[in-house]
Protein backbone atom coordinates (compact mmCIF):
# COMPACT_ATOMS: atom_id res chain seq x y z
CA UNK A 1 0.00 0.00 0.00
CA UNK A 2 2.79 2.27 0.96
CA UNK A 3 4.77 1.69 -1.79
CA UNK A 4 1.84 2.26 -4.04
CA UNK A 5 1.40 5.71 -2.59
CA UNK A 6 5.03 6.45 -3.05
CA UNK A 7 4.94 5.28 -6.97
CA UNK A 8 1.97 7.66 -7.19
CA UNK A 9 3.73 10.51 -5.86
CA UNK A 10 7.05 9.85 -7.59
CA UNK A 11 4.96 9.67 -10.64
CA UNK A 12 3.21 12.81 -10.02
CA UNK A 13 6.11 14.71 -9.38
CA UNK A 14 7.57 13.62 -12.55
CA UNK A 15 4.33 14.87 -14.84
CA UNK A 16 4.74 18.03 -13.12
CA UNK A 17 8.48 18.31 -14.08
CA UNK A 18 7.46 17.32 -17.70
CA UNK A 19 4.95 19.64 -17.12
CA UNK A 20 6.81 22.74 -16.65
CA UNK A 21 9.63 22.50 -18.29
CA UNK A 22 7.29 22.00 -21.87
CA UNK A 23 5.62 25.14 -20.72
CA UNK A 24 8.99 26.96 -20.56
CA UNK A 25 10.03 25.86 -24.16
CA UNK A 26 6.54 26.73 -25.26
CA UNK A 27 7.05 30.20 -23.73
CA UNK A 28 10.50 30.84 -24.51
CA UNK A 29 9.65 30.28 -28.03
CA UNK A 30 6.09 32.15 -28.19
CA UNK A 31 6.47 35.07 -25.49
CA UNK A 32 3.60 36.41 -24.33
CA UNK A 33 4.79 39.82 -23.16
CA UNK A 34 2.91 40.34 -19.59
CA UNK A 35 3.14 43.64 -18.26
CA UNK A 36 6.35 45.05 -15.78
CA UNK A 37 5.78 47.32 -13.09
CA UNK A 38 9.02 48.84 -12.12
CA UNK A 39 9.41 48.79 -8.08
CA UNK A 40 11.16 52.41 -6.41
CA UNK A 41 13.86 50.19 -5.26
CA UNK A 42 14.91 49.71 -8.73
CA UNK A 43 14.40 53.21 -10.35
CA UNK A 44 16.26 53.71 -7.48
CA UNK A 45 19.47 52.02 -8.74
CA UNK A 46 18.46 52.91 -12.58
CA UNK A 47 18.51 56.89 -11.00
CA UNK A 48 21.75 56.53 -9.46
CA UNK A 49 23.95 55.31 -12.61
CA UNK A 50 21.87 57.49 -14.86
CA UNK A 51 23.81 60.40 -12.75
CA UNK A 52 26.77 59.34 -13.13
CA UNK A 53 29.31 60.01 -15.99
CA UNK A 54 32.95 59.57 -17.18
CA UNK A 55 33.71 62.07 -14.78
CA UNK A 56 32.63 60.06 -11.98
CA UNK A 57 34.84 58.02 -9.81
CA UNK A 58 34.83 54.28 -10.62
CA UNK A 59 32.24 52.44 -9.56
CA UNK A 60 32.85 48.91 -8.03
CA UNK A 61 31.41 45.87 -9.25
CA UNK A 62 31.26 42.99 -7.07
CA UNK A 63 30.63 40.12 -8.77
CA UNK A 64 29.59 37.45 -5.91
CA UNK A 65 27.34 35.13 -7.83
CA UNK A 66 28.19 31.34 -8.89
CA UNK A 67 28.44 29.26 -12.08
CA UNK A 68 24.70 27.52 -11.06
CA UNK A 69 23.47 30.89 -10.69
CA UNK A 70 24.24 32.65 -13.99
CA UNK A 71 20.63 32.53 -14.86
CA UNK A 72 19.41 34.68 -12.41
CA UNK A 73 22.15 37.02 -11.74
CA UNK A 74 23.77 37.51 -15.39
CA UNK A 75 21.05 39.15 -17.19
CA UNK A 76 21.25 41.99 -13.90
CA UNK A 77 24.95 42.34 -14.60
CA UNK A 78 24.65 42.48 -18.01
CA UNK A 79 22.03 44.94 -18.26
CA UNK A 80 23.81 47.42 -15.41
CA UNK A 81 27.09 46.89 -17.00
CA UNK A 82 26.17 47.99 -20.23
CA UNK A 83 24.17 51.17 -18.83
CA UNK A 84 27.52 51.99 -17.25
CA UNK A 85 29.47 51.57 -20.61
CA UNK A 86 26.89 54.28 -22.11
CA UNK A 87 27.95 56.69 -19.49
CA UNK A 88 31.25 56.09 -19.81
CA UNK A 89 31.68 54.93 -16.18
CA UNK A 90 35.11 53.61 -15.13
CA UNK A 91 34.56 50.45 -13.20
CA UNK A 92 36.60 47.97 -11.25
CA UNK A 93 35.07 44.45 -11.16
CA UNK A 94 35.96 42.71 -7.67
CA UNK A 95 34.53 38.92 -6.09
CA UNK A 96 34.33 37.76 -2.49
CA UNK A 97 31.92 35.27 -2.53
CA UNK A 98 33.53 32.21 -4.88
CA UNK A 99 36.46 31.24 -6.82
CA UNK A 100 34.21 30.96 -9.87
CA UNK A 101 33.58 34.66 -9.69
CA UNK A 102 37.32 35.37 -11.85
CA UNK A 103 35.96 33.34 -14.68
CA UNK A 104 32.59 34.63 -14.39
CA UNK A 105 33.67 38.58 -14.59
CA UNK A 106 35.27 37.23 -18.01
CA UNK A 107 32.15 36.03 -19.18
CA UNK A 108 30.55 39.49 -17.97
CA UNK A 109 33.44 41.51 -20.57
CA UNK A 110 32.69 38.91 -23.32
CA UNK A 111 28.86 39.27 -22.96
CA UNK A 112 28.97 43.23 -23.00
CA UNK A 113 31.61 43.59 -25.53
CA UNK A 114 33.38 45.79 -23.55
CA UNK A 115 36.65 45.68 -25.33
CA UNK A 116 35.02 47.18 -28.07
CA UNK A 117 34.17 50.59 -26.21
CA UNK A 118 36.34 50.07 -23.12
CA UNK A 119 39.94 49.64 -23.14
CA UNK A 120 41.33 47.56 -20.08
CA UNK A 121 43.39 49.51 -17.32
CA UNK A 122 42.02 52.59 -18.23
CA UNK A 123 38.10 52.66 -18.36
CA UNK A 124 37.75 49.15 -16.41
CA UNK A 125 39.80 46.44 -14.52
CA UNK A 126 39.09 43.26 -13.42
CA UNK A 127 40.61 41.95 -10.05
CA UNK A 128 38.81 38.44 -9.87
CA UNK A 129 37.84 36.74 -6.62
CA UNK A 130 39.52 38.05 -3.54
CA UNK A 131 39.35 35.01 -0.92
CA UNK A 132 39.45 35.84 2.93
CA UNK A 133 35.55 36.80 3.53
CA UNK A 134 34.99 39.39 5.61
CA UNK A 135 38.20 39.92 6.59
CA UNK A 136 39.36 40.74 2.82
CA UNK A 137 35.81 42.84 1.95
CA UNK A 138 36.56 44.97 5.26
CA UNK A 139 40.66 45.25 4.51
CA UNK A 140 39.72 46.19 0.57
CA UNK A 141 38.12 49.29 1.53
CA UNK A 142 41.13 50.68 3.90
CA UNK A 143 44.04 49.11 1.65
CA UNK A 144 43.12 48.35 -1.66
CA UNK A 145 46.52 48.22 -3.30
CA UNK A 146 47.24 45.75 -0.71
CA UNK A 147 44.45 43.79 -0.27
CA UNK A 148 44.00 43.53 -4.64
CA UNK A 149 48.04 43.78 -5.69
CA UNK A 150 47.55 41.97 -8.74
CA UNK A 151 44.63 42.47 -11.11
CA UNK A 152 43.08 38.74 -12.54
CA UNK A 153 45.58 38.73 -15.01
CA UNK A 154 48.81 39.02 -13.13
CA UNK A 155 49.30 42.79 -13.70
CA UNK A 156 49.99 44.80 -10.31
CA UNK A 157 47.14 47.45 -9.52
CA UNK A 158 49.79 50.18 -9.01
CA UNK A 159 50.87 50.25 -12.67
CA UNK A 160 47.48 50.33 -13.87
CA UNK A 161 45.86 54.16 -14.98
CA UNK A 162 42.51 53.28 -13.44
CA UNK A 163 43.84 51.62 -10.37
CA UNK A 164 47.25 52.83 -9.23
CA UNK A 165 45.50 56.20 -7.25
CA UNK A 166 42.62 53.83 -5.78
CA UNK A 167 43.86 53.96 -2.17
CA UNK A 168 40.55 53.18 -0.12
CA UNK A 169 36.83 53.38 -0.24
CA UNK A 170 36.45 57.14 -0.67
CA UNK A 171 38.18 56.35 -4.33
CA UNK A 172 34.97 54.67 -5.63
CA UNK A 173 31.68 56.43 -5.99
CA UNK A 174 29.59 53.41 -5.38
CA UNK A 175 29.69 49.75 -4.61
CA UNK A 176 27.46 47.45 -7.27
CA UNK A 177 26.83 44.10 -5.77
CA UNK A 178 25.71 41.22 -7.44
CA UNK A 179 24.82 38.39 -5.08
CA UNK A 180 23.64 35.00 -4.88
CA UNK A 181 25.85 33.89 -2.15
CA UNK A 182 24.40 35.73 0.88
CA UNK A 183 27.53 38.29 0.91
CA UNK A 184 25.36 41.08 0.56
CA UNK A 185 25.38 41.64 4.35
CA UNK A 186 29.55 41.89 4.77
CA UNK A 187 29.88 44.59 2.05
CA UNK A 188 26.82 46.71 4.43
CA UNK A 189 28.71 46.07 7.44
CA UNK A 190 31.63 46.93 6.06
CA UNK A 191 31.35 49.45 3.35
CA UNK A 192 27.89 51.00 3.23
CA UNK A 193 27.48 51.64 7.07
CA UNK A 194 30.96 52.44 8.35
CA UNK A 195 31.75 54.67 5.33
CA UNK A 196 28.41 55.74 3.76
CA UNK A 197 29.07 54.42 0.22
CA UNK A 198 26.50 53.86 -1.81
CA UNK A 199 25.25 50.25 -2.17
CA UNK A 200 22.88 48.88 -5.02
CA UNK A 201 22.76 45.48 -4.30
CA UNK A 202 21.51 42.49 -6.49
CA UNK A 203 20.29 39.68 -4.96
CA UNK A 204 18.12 36.17 -6.01
CA UNK A 205 14.66 35.92 -5.52
CA UNK A 206 14.93 33.86 -2.07
CA UNK A 207 17.08 36.72 -0.59
CA UNK A 208 14.33 39.12 -1.14
CA UNK A 209 12.63 39.38 2.14
CA UNK A 210 16.05 39.98 3.64
CA UNK A 211 17.19 42.92 1.64
CA UNK A 212 14.10 44.67 2.15
CA UNK A 213 15.04 45.32 6.04
CA UNK A 214 17.95 46.47 4.97
CA UNK A 215 17.14 48.71 1.99
CA UNK A 216 14.09 50.27 3.91
CA UNK A 217 15.99 51.37 7.00
CA UNK A 218 18.52 53.52 4.19
CA UNK A 219 21.56 50.59 4.60
CA UNK A 220 21.22 49.75 0.87
CA UNK A 221 20.36 52.43 -1.20
CA UNK A 222 18.23 50.37 -3.93
CA UNK A 223 18.07 46.75 -4.94
CA UNK A 224 17.22 44.19 -7.66
CA UNK A 225 15.28 40.97 -6.56
CA UNK A 226 16.38 38.30 -8.97
CA UNK A 227 14.63 37.75 -12.65
CA UNK A 228 11.73 40.38 -12.41
CA UNK A 229 14.43 43.30 -11.10
CA UNK A 230 16.73 42.84 -14.02
CA UNK A 231 13.96 42.69 -15.79
CA UNK A 232 12.59 46.07 -14.70
CA UNK A 233 16.01 47.50 -15.06
CA UNK A 234 16.27 46.69 -18.72
CA UNK A 235 13.12 48.79 -19.55
CA UNK A 236 13.99 51.22 -17.88
CA UNK A 237 17.87 51.39 -19.50
CA UNK A 238 15.80 50.44 -22.69
CA UNK A 239 18.39 47.56 -22.89
CA UNK A 240 16.36 44.47 -23.41
CA UNK A 241 17.89 41.23 -22.58
CA UNK A 242 17.39 37.88 -21.05
CA UNK A 243 15.71 39.01 -18.43
CA UNK A 244 12.82 39.74 -19.95
CA UNK A 245 12.67 36.94 -21.92
CA UNK A 246 12.65 35.31 -18.52
CA UNK A 247 9.73 37.27 -17.03
CA UNK A 248 6.60 35.31 -18.59
CA UNK A 249 8.56 31.99 -17.71
CA UNK A 250 8.55 32.64 -14.05
CA UNK A 251 5.01 34.65 -14.46
CA UNK A 252 3.14 31.69 -15.85
CA UNK A 253 4.97 29.03 -14.38
CA UNK A 254 4.21 30.85 -10.71
CA UNK A 255 0.13 30.65 -11.70
CA UNK A 256 0.79 27.24 -12.89
CA UNK A 257 2.51 25.93 -9.37
CA UNK A 258 -0.23 28.28 -7.16
CA UNK A 259 -2.91 26.14 -9.70
CA UNK A 260 -1.10 22.63 -8.63
CA UNK A 261 -1.35 23.27 -4.83
CA UNK A 262 -4.80 24.69 -4.47
CA UNK A 263 -5.52 21.15 -6.98
CA UNK A 264 -3.66 19.57 -4.43
CA UNK A 265 -5.24 20.76 -1.25
CA UNK A 266 -8.61 20.30 -2.80
CA UNK A 267 -7.95 16.51 -3.61
CA UNK A 268 -6.41 16.02 -0.37
CA UNK A 269 -9.10 17.64 1.91
CA UNK A 270 -11.83 15.76 -0.67
CA UNK A 271 -10.36 12.66 -0.38
CA UNK A 272 -10.38 12.83 3.76
CA UNK A 273 -13.84 13.93 3.40
CA UNK A 274 -15.14 10.45 1.99
CA UNK A 275 -12.25 8.26 4.26
CA UNK A 276 -14.39 9.83 7.15
CA UNK A 277 -17.44 9.34 4.98
CA UNK B 1 38.64 31.09 -28.40
CA UNK B 2 38.66 28.33 -31.49
CA UNK B 3 35.37 27.94 -32.81
CA UNK B 4 35.79 24.07 -32.25
CA UNK B 5 36.92 24.47 -28.90
CA UNK B 6 33.65 26.38 -28.09
CA UNK B 7 31.31 23.56 -30.20
CA UNK B 8 32.63 20.94 -28.20
CA UNK B 9 32.35 22.99 -24.98
CA UNK B 10 28.08 23.93 -25.79
CA UNK B 11 28.16 20.17 -26.54
CA UNK B 12 29.23 19.06 -23.28
CA UNK B 13 27.41 21.78 -21.24
CA UNK B 14 24.03 20.70 -23.43
CA UNK B 15 24.88 16.83 -22.35
CA UNK B 16 25.76 17.68 -19.20
CA UNK B 17 22.35 19.86 -18.38
CA UNK B 18 20.12 16.88 -20.22
CA UNK B 19 21.72 14.22 -17.53
CA UNK B 20 20.69 16.98 -14.44
CA UNK B 21 17.38 17.10 -15.55
CA UNK B 22 16.69 13.77 -15.96
CA UNK B 23 16.51 13.32 -12.39
CA UNK B 24 13.29 15.40 -11.56
CA UNK B 25 12.06 14.40 -14.96
CA UNK B 26 13.01 10.65 -14.70
CA UNK B 27 14.54 9.75 -11.38
CA UNK B 28 17.96 9.52 -9.58
CA UNK B 29 19.85 7.64 -11.94
CA UNK B 30 23.80 6.81 -12.69
CA UNK B 31 24.00 9.36 -15.50
CA UNK B 32 22.44 12.25 -13.08
CA UNK B 33 25.47 11.41 -10.84
CA UNK B 34 27.88 11.40 -13.38
CA UNK B 35 27.15 14.89 -13.95
CA UNK B 36 26.35 16.11 -10.34
CA UNK B 37 30.13 14.54 -9.79
CA UNK B 38 31.77 16.44 -12.54
CA UNK B 39 30.17 19.50 -11.36
CA UNK B 40 31.35 19.18 -8.06
CA UNK B 41 34.72 18.31 -8.67
CA UNK B 42 34.92 21.07 -11.24
CA UNK B 43 34.17 23.74 -8.85
CA UNK B 44 36.61 22.44 -6.30
CA UNK B 45 39.68 22.18 -8.83
CA UNK B 46 38.68 25.84 -10.06
CA UNK B 47 38.52 27.12 -6.45
CA UNK B 48 41.58 25.60 -5.81
CA UNK B 49 43.72 26.94 -9.01
CA UNK B 50 42.54 30.25 -8.40
CA UNK B 51 43.16 30.16 -4.59
CA UNK B 52 46.65 28.88 -5.21
CA UNK B 53 47.01 31.68 -7.69
CA UNK B 54 46.21 34.42 -5.50
CA UNK B 55 48.53 33.49 -2.07
CA UNK B 56 51.18 32.70 -5.31
CA UNK B 57 50.75 36.20 -6.62
CA UNK B 58 49.68 38.18 -3.34
CA UNK B 59 52.12 36.83 -0.60
CA UNK B 60 54.99 34.14 -1.97
CA UNK B 61 56.27 36.78 -4.35
CA UNK B 62 55.92 39.88 -2.93
CA UNK B 63 57.72 37.79 0.02
CA UNK B 64 60.25 36.88 -2.12
CA UNK B 65 61.02 40.03 -3.46
CA UNK B 66 61.65 42.12 -0.28
CA UNK B 67 57.99 42.45 1.45
CA UNK B 68 60.14 39.89 4.17
CA UNK B 69 56.60 40.02 6.73
CA UNK B 70 55.15 38.12 4.18
CA UNK B 71 57.09 35.20 4.94
CA UNK B 72 55.51 35.19 8.86
CA UNK B 73 52.11 35.14 7.09
CA UNK B 74 53.20 31.67 5.25
CA UNK B 75 54.32 30.59 7.93
CA UNK B 76 50.82 30.63 9.87
CA UNK B 77 49.20 29.17 6.95
CA UNK B 78 51.75 26.10 6.94
CA UNK B 79 50.67 25.85 10.91
CA UNK B 80 47.36 24.99 10.25
CA UNK B 81 48.33 21.86 8.47
CA UNK B 82 49.60 21.10 11.14
CA UNK B 83 46.33 19.63 12.29
CA UNK B 84 46.99 16.63 10.44
CA UNK B 85 50.18 15.46 12.81
CA UNK B 86 49.13 14.80 16.08
CA UNK B 87 52.49 15.65 18.02
CA UNK B 88 52.46 19.46 16.78
CA UNK B 89 48.30 20.13 16.47
CA UNK B 90 48.46 22.21 18.98
CA UNK B 91 50.52 24.32 16.65
CA UNK B 92 47.27 24.82 14.48
CA UNK B 93 45.70 27.34 17.43
CA UNK B 94 48.36 29.92 16.95
CA UNK B 95 46.42 30.57 13.05
CA UNK B 96 43.50 29.89 14.56
CA UNK B 97 43.57 32.34 17.54
CA UNK B 98 44.35 34.85 14.96
CA UNK B 99 40.91 33.92 12.17
CA UNK B 100 38.63 33.80 15.34
CA UNK B 101 40.42 37.04 16.54
CA UNK B 102 40.44 38.95 13.53
CA UNK B 103 36.92 37.88 11.95
CA UNK B 104 34.97 38.41 15.85
CA UNK B 105 36.62 41.75 15.64
CA UNK B 106 35.30 43.05 12.48
CA UNK B 107 31.90 41.44 12.61
CA UNK B 108 31.31 42.57 15.97
CA UNK B 109 32.30 46.49 15.42
CA UNK B 110 29.63 46.30 12.25
CA UNK B 111 26.96 43.85 13.33
CA UNK B 112 25.96 45.51 16.25
CA UNK B 113 25.75 48.59 14.40
CA UNK B 114 23.88 47.21 10.90
CA UNK B 115 21.77 44.66 11.85
CA UNK B 116 20.91 45.31 15.26
CA UNK B 117 20.45 49.03 15.84
CA UNK B 118 19.84 49.63 12.58
CA UNK B 119 16.61 47.04 12.44
CA UNK B 120 16.09 48.51 15.21
CA UNK B 121 15.86 51.86 14.38
CA UNK B 122 14.18 51.28 11.26
CA UNK B 123 11.00 49.51 12.94
CA UNK B 124 10.35 52.81 15.09
CA UNK B 125 8.72 54.82 12.39
CA UNK B 126 5.84 57.47 12.07
CA UNK B 127 2.73 55.78 11.41
CA UNK B 128 1.24 58.50 9.23
CA UNK B 129 4.54 59.78 7.42
CA UNK B 130 7.33 58.38 5.91
CA UNK B 131 8.00 56.92 2.50
CA UNK B 132 5.52 54.13 3.25
CA UNK B 133 1.67 54.22 3.47
CA UNK B 134 0.08 54.10 6.92
CA UNK B 135 -0.82 50.30 6.42
CA UNK B 136 2.40 48.93 5.47
CA UNK B 137 3.75 51.10 8.74
CA UNK B 138 1.20 49.90 11.04
CA UNK B 139 1.66 45.99 9.55
CA UNK B 140 5.45 46.70 10.56
CA UNK B 141 4.85 48.02 13.98
CA UNK B 142 2.50 45.35 15.05
CA UNK B 143 4.23 42.09 13.29
CA UNK B 144 7.30 43.70 15.23
CA UNK B 145 5.69 43.84 18.40
CA UNK B 146 3.84 40.89 17.97
CA UNK B 147 6.47 38.42 17.04
CA UNK B 148 8.79 39.93 19.99
CA UNK B 149 6.00 38.81 22.34
CA UNK B 150 6.08 35.70 20.47
CA UNK B 151 10.08 34.48 22.00
CA UNK B 152 8.83 35.98 25.26
CA UNK B 153 7.28 32.54 26.78
CA UNK B 154 4.71 34.18 28.79
CA UNK B 155 2.85 33.01 31.64
CA UNK B 156 -0.65 31.27 31.14
CA UNK B 157 -2.79 34.25 32.66
CA UNK B 158 -6.30 34.10 34.46
CA UNK B 159 -9.55 32.79 31.85
CA UNK B 160 -10.61 37.14 32.04
CA UNK B 161 -10.93 38.60 29.38
CA UNK B 162 -7.76 40.09 29.22
CA UNK B 163 -5.87 36.94 30.12
CA UNK B 164 -7.43 35.28 27.22
CA UNK B 165 -6.57 37.95 24.75
CA UNK B 166 -3.37 37.79 26.13
CA UNK B 167 -2.64 34.14 25.13
CA UNK B 168 -4.38 34.34 21.89
CA UNK B 169 -1.54 36.72 20.61
CA UNK B 170 1.01 34.47 20.24
CA UNK B 171 -1.34 32.30 17.94
CA UNK B 172 -1.70 36.09 15.94
CA UNK B 173 2.04 36.06 15.75
CA UNK B 174 2.35 32.50 14.11
CA UNK B 175 0.53 34.19 11.61
CA UNK B 176 3.03 36.66 10.94
CA UNK B 177 5.57 34.54 11.10
CA UNK B 178 4.26 32.20 8.48
CA UNK B 179 3.26 34.81 5.84
CA UNK B 180 7.31 35.78 6.06
CA UNK B 181 8.03 32.16 5.56
CA UNK B 182 5.19 32.12 3.09
CA UNK B 183 7.08 34.64 1.05
CA UNK B 184 10.74 33.49 1.66
CA UNK B 185 9.89 29.58 0.49
CA UNK B 186 7.63 30.93 -2.57
CA UNK B 187 10.79 33.59 -3.40
CA UNK B 188 12.91 30.82 -3.42
CA UNK B 189 10.81 28.67 -5.80
CA UNK B 190 11.30 31.41 -7.88
CA UNK B 191 14.85 31.18 -7.64
CA UNK B 192 14.52 27.46 -8.71
CA UNK B 193 12.55 27.71 -11.84
CA UNK B 194 14.81 30.53 -13.10
CA UNK B 195 17.33 28.26 -12.45
CA UNK B 196 15.38 25.74 -14.21
CA UNK B 197 14.68 27.74 -17.65
CA UNK B 198 17.82 29.66 -17.51
CA UNK B 199 19.44 26.17 -18.76
CA UNK B 200 16.84 25.37 -21.06
CA UNK B 201 17.10 28.57 -23.07
CA UNK B 202 20.75 27.91 -22.94
CA UNK B 203 19.94 24.36 -24.48
CA UNK B 204 17.23 26.40 -27.36
CA UNK B 205 19.97 28.66 -28.20
CA UNK B 206 22.05 25.87 -28.64
CA UNK B 207 19.89 23.88 -30.83
CA UNK B 208 19.71 27.72 -33.01
CA UNK B 209 15.77 28.30 -31.99
CA UNK B 210 16.23 31.31 -30.03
Amino acid sequence: MMADFKKTMLRGRNVIAWLLVIMMVVIYLRPVGLPLVVSPSVRCWYTAASAMSNQSKPVLMVVDYTVGTIPEAQPAITVVTKHLMERGVAMVFVGSGVADETSLMQTVFNSVGIQKTYKYGVNYVGIGYIPGGEVAIATLGLEFQHVAATDAYGNPTANLPLTKDIKSHSDFSAVFDFDTVGNYPLWIRNWAVPHKIPLYSFVDASDMPMITSYYSVGQVQGYMGGIPGAAQYEVLSGLPGDALKSTDVLSITHVTAMILVVAGNILYFTRRRDQKE
Amino acid sequence: MDPILITFGTFVAVALTVMIFSYPLYRENRIYRFAEFTAVAAAVGNATVVAVRYLYTSNVMPAFTGNYLLVVEMVFTFLLFTTFLRKYAYLTRLPMSFLVGIGSGIALRTVLETQFVGQIWGTMIPLISGSKTPVDNLIIVVSTILVIFYFLHSKRLSSSLAGRTYQSLPKLSRYFMMVFFGATLGSGVATFVIWCSGRIMFILRALGLM
